[in-house]
């Protein structure tokens, strides 16, 4: 049985990010995962999850293999909050229900890794303070949270990632080499095993800040 | 007059509305309510005032070459009766009041920017627009209030000028949001495009295009253009092995509508590994493979170590290291594998020096006949005291092996996580009485296993270290590995057989791929298999090292998303290799 590497990406689809930004996000994706394709590890042995937060949650797209996935349709509501404490919620059932941990018969998957993209603050900030100690319990190889643009707040997602990147603009130059540097994360994370093995980042591309 | 004057004067850039049509007929369905709102506002205004226009036509409406209808000249145009030729869409005067003409003008105008032509008879409707077909690119409503404005006989309602504007900005969800859709009447009619499920190059792939239209089934569908190499169509199925990797956009045409199929063809990730050398000159090299066996040794001891593909890929390091010993004054083997871990950047040296350092500590205990651990054995003495002899060597050892690697971390400015390495060794020795004494120690995931003669269960010789997930395990450089006496004493394994058929050792790479679940991995038919594999593997050889070598060919053997380094040790009594 193949061991499967999952990877769930958390994306923001409040109304900020609506036009220049989502689009950018979605040629990003689609970058990601021609690159992907090419990296025999990754055809193997990736499975991704697209979970988008707004008002709403969406599993836009259920833990799938590289080999099988097509990517979704991702859209944008006008306005509305951003509620990542939610989708944190949503994405600890996913995680129980979809990542098989070593068990009698069972062989366990590869530490999932966890990505999450936003452009603001979280609206329901009290469920998300709830969240991060469980989010760290899930035991993720490794959680790294994007802040986009000038309006999001680093310092928000620093408790939750073990690593924060910012970008200073919301435009496809920054989104594409956010989401390349994500599969080179992603290629790295296939080969590293080990108790307490941390994720090693390449270093980021210079539209990618990482944050300290 | 300056009014007169700004008119001619922006009839250069502007072209009427007839003109504007033939090109740019999208750039209406693209928002409707944008340009149809002003012109129906200015239209109620002159209602309102008691007036009509008069001169509704394709002719006095200019429109800019962004889209923007000329108001100012619209509203200037009303009252003034242009030459008839111009007024070829409005309706005769035949008692209607002034302003249900301009009504019915309007619908005529309205027809022509949906249609692209002007109703059958001009004013006089007659035929109503399919809604079916233009449902599409314009709302139903809005169809359905040019098709009321058009309507035939005394007794029809006109629509308000209100009403018709109300009609576009009706059901805004239905708006076609891109001038790409609806370009003409065909592209209306248009299917939606699929995508076909992904194949990938070199695996058969099929797949019903036909199924994929849903509700239009029944027609004929022809490949328009190429379907990627490898690929045939034929009964509404594209069927084939692919040749080629990437996105592909396939045409068909089903019921005179064409249709793009979009199609993902992955790369066969077999063809993807590269096999780049390690560098020579990088910190602690070691070759990319490695073998090692006993020559003169009574029994047959062979092993072998190999880089995995997800290192040779990127050019990295072999992480895994074995070692095999003989002492025969005192008839001991000492065998060790160990597994650098893939995630420490100096793991590659960590596995060597517990390799050496084991066979360093094990080489004078077993340098003379006589040795506690033998006379132990041979007085049989209760087994706690064999077990307080192997605790005092395979500790001793374990811990020799970590302070090496400590000394070694300094010396390189690392930490001994850099260094993170499994371990499994054992030591075998036969006994007076024929029979066989195995002691294992490891420390980490990987297996030892013995098959005896005659079988018996178990014959799992380790108990392998993991977590939860994949990869994660303990290693002989963290601390709790070696923290408490029960623990290191949980860590052995002693068994006394009549007789053995092999002795193996692997790391996880290989016990990885071979055993799908940790009851296989106690599961005596599974490691026969292996076994019988490897009888199969050296079959040809005439040598010790030729044997060692076919192993090494041997552990190349594929497993979809099993890359890991690989290492095996396999001692047997059994006359493996013909004696020269």
């Amino acid at each position: 049985m193949i061991r499967r590497l999952p990877v769930y990406l958390l994306l923001d689809t409040s109304g900020s990010m609506k036009g220049e930004p989502l689009e950018s996000v979605k040629t990003g994706i689609a970058a990601m995962l021609g690159g992907l394709r090419q990296d025999p590890h990754a055809l193997e042995s990736l499975h991704l999850s697209i979970i988008t937060f707004d008002r709403d949650v969406r599993i836009v797209l259920p833990l799938s293999s590289l080999e099988t996935l097509q990517l979704p349709e991702i859209t944008c509501p006008d306005s509305g909050p951003t509620h990542l404490g939610a989708a944190l919620e949503t994405l600890c059932e996913r995680v129980d229900a979809e990542v098989i941990k070593t068990e009698g018969e069972n062989k366990g998957d590869w530490r999932p890794l966890l990505f999450i993209m936003t452009d603001g603050s979280p609206s329901d900030i009290q469920l998300y303070k709830e969240m991060i100690p469980k989010v760290r319990a899930v035991g993720f190889g490794s959680i790294i949270a994007c802040a986009a643009g000038p309006k999001a707040r680093k310092e928000d997602l620093q408790p939750l990632a073990d690593h924060v990147v910012s970008l200073d603009t919301m435009d496809g130059n920054g989104f594409v080499s956010f989401f390349r540097w994500v599969s080179a994360s992603v290629a790295a994370g296939n080969i590293s095993s080990g108790a307490n093995s941390e994720l090693h980042l390449p270093p980021p591309p210079p539209e990618v800040n990482l944050v300290f | 007059m300056s009014t007169d004057n700004s008119i001619i004067s922006r009839k250069t850039t502007e072209v009427p509305l007839l003109a504007f049509l033939l090109k740019e007929q999208q750039h209406f369905r693209a928002e409707p309510a944008r340009w149809l709102k002003p012109l129906v506002d200015c239209l109620d205004v002159i209602h309102k005032s008691g007036l009509s226009h008069g001169a509704i036509t394709p002719a006095c409406i200019h429109v800019t070459p962004r889209g923007e209808i000329n108001l100012e000249l619209f509203r200037t145009c009303a009252g003034s009766p242009h030459p008839t030729e111009t007024l070829l869409y409005y309706p005769v005067d035949d008692g209607e009041s002034p302003q249900s003409r301009d009504l019915r003008a309007l619908g005529a105008v309205l027809h022509l920017i949906i249609t692209g032509q002007p109703p059958a008879i001009p004013g006089r409707g007659g035929q109503k627009l399919a809604a079916s077909l233009f449902a599409k690119a314009w709302p139903a409503a809005f169809i359905e209030a040019v098709d009321a404005l058009l309507a035939v006989g005394d007794e029809t309602v006109l629509p308000s000028l209100q009403e018709v504007a109300a009609s576009v900005c009706k059901e805004k969800s239905t708006f076609p949001t891109s001038p790409k859709m609806a370009d003409s009447i065909e592209a209306v009619r248009s299917l939606p495009s699929i995508r076909l499920p992904n194949g990938m190059v070199a695996r058969s792939f099929s797949a019903s295009v036909a199924d994929l239209f849903t509700g239009e089934t029944s027609g004929l569908i022809e490949l328009i253009g190429e379907a990627p190499t490898g690929l045939d169509f034929s009964v509404g199925i594209l069927s084939g092995t692919p040749q080629e990797a990437g996105e592909f956009e396939i045409t068909f045409r089903l019921n005179d509508a064409e249709c793009t199929a979009s199609l993902t063809i992955n790369p066969d990730p077999r063809s993807l590994w590269k096999n780049t050398p390690s560098d020579p000159a990088g910190e602690f090299w070691k070759p990319d493979e490695a073998i090692a066996f006993l020559a003169d040794a009574p029994i047959t001891v062979l092993g072998a170590s190999l880089r995995g593909r997800s290192h040779a890929h990127i050019g990295g390091f072999r992480d895994d290291d074995l070692a095999v010993e003989w002492f025969p004054a005192s008839s001991w083997y000492g065998l060790t594998v160990a597994d650098g871990a893939g995630s420490a950047k100096f793991s590659r040296q960590g596995s060597k020096i517990v390799c050496e350092t084991l066979k360093e500590q094990f080489a004078p205990y077993f340098a003379d006949a006589a040795n506690t651990l033998t006379d132990l054995l041979n007085t049989q003495a209760a087994g706690a005291k064999v077990m307080d002899e192997l605790y005092k060597l395979f500790g001793n050892a374990a811990v020799e092996a970590r302070k090496a690697i400590n000394v070694q971390a300094a010396a390189s400015h690392a930490t001994a996580r850099d260094f993170h390495t499994t371990l499994i060794t054992a030591l075998l020795h036969p006994l007076a009485d024929g029979s066989w004494f195995i002691a294992t120690f490891s420390i980490g995931d990987g297996a030892a296993a013995v098959l005896s003669v005659p079988a018996a269960q178990p014959c799992l010789l380790t108990r392998p270290d993991g977590g939860e997930y994949a990869g994660q395990t303990i290693f002989l450089t963290m601390n709790e590995s070696l923290a408490t006496y029960e623990g290191v004493m949980g860590r052995i394994n002693t068994a006394v057989i009549p007789g053995f058929e092999a002795l193996i050792l692997v790391t996880d790479g290989i016990s990885d791929p071979r055993f799908p679940s940790d009851s296989a991995l106690a599961d005596p038919a599974a490691w026969s298999l292996l076994w019988s594999d490897l009888k199969t593997a050296v079959n040809a050889a005439r040598s010790p090292q030729e044997a060692s070598t076919a192993i090494l060919r041997w552990m190349e053997f594929h497993s979809p998303g099993h890359h890991d380094d690989r290492t095996l040790i396999l001692a047997t009594p059994f006359p493996l290799i013909p004696k020269p």
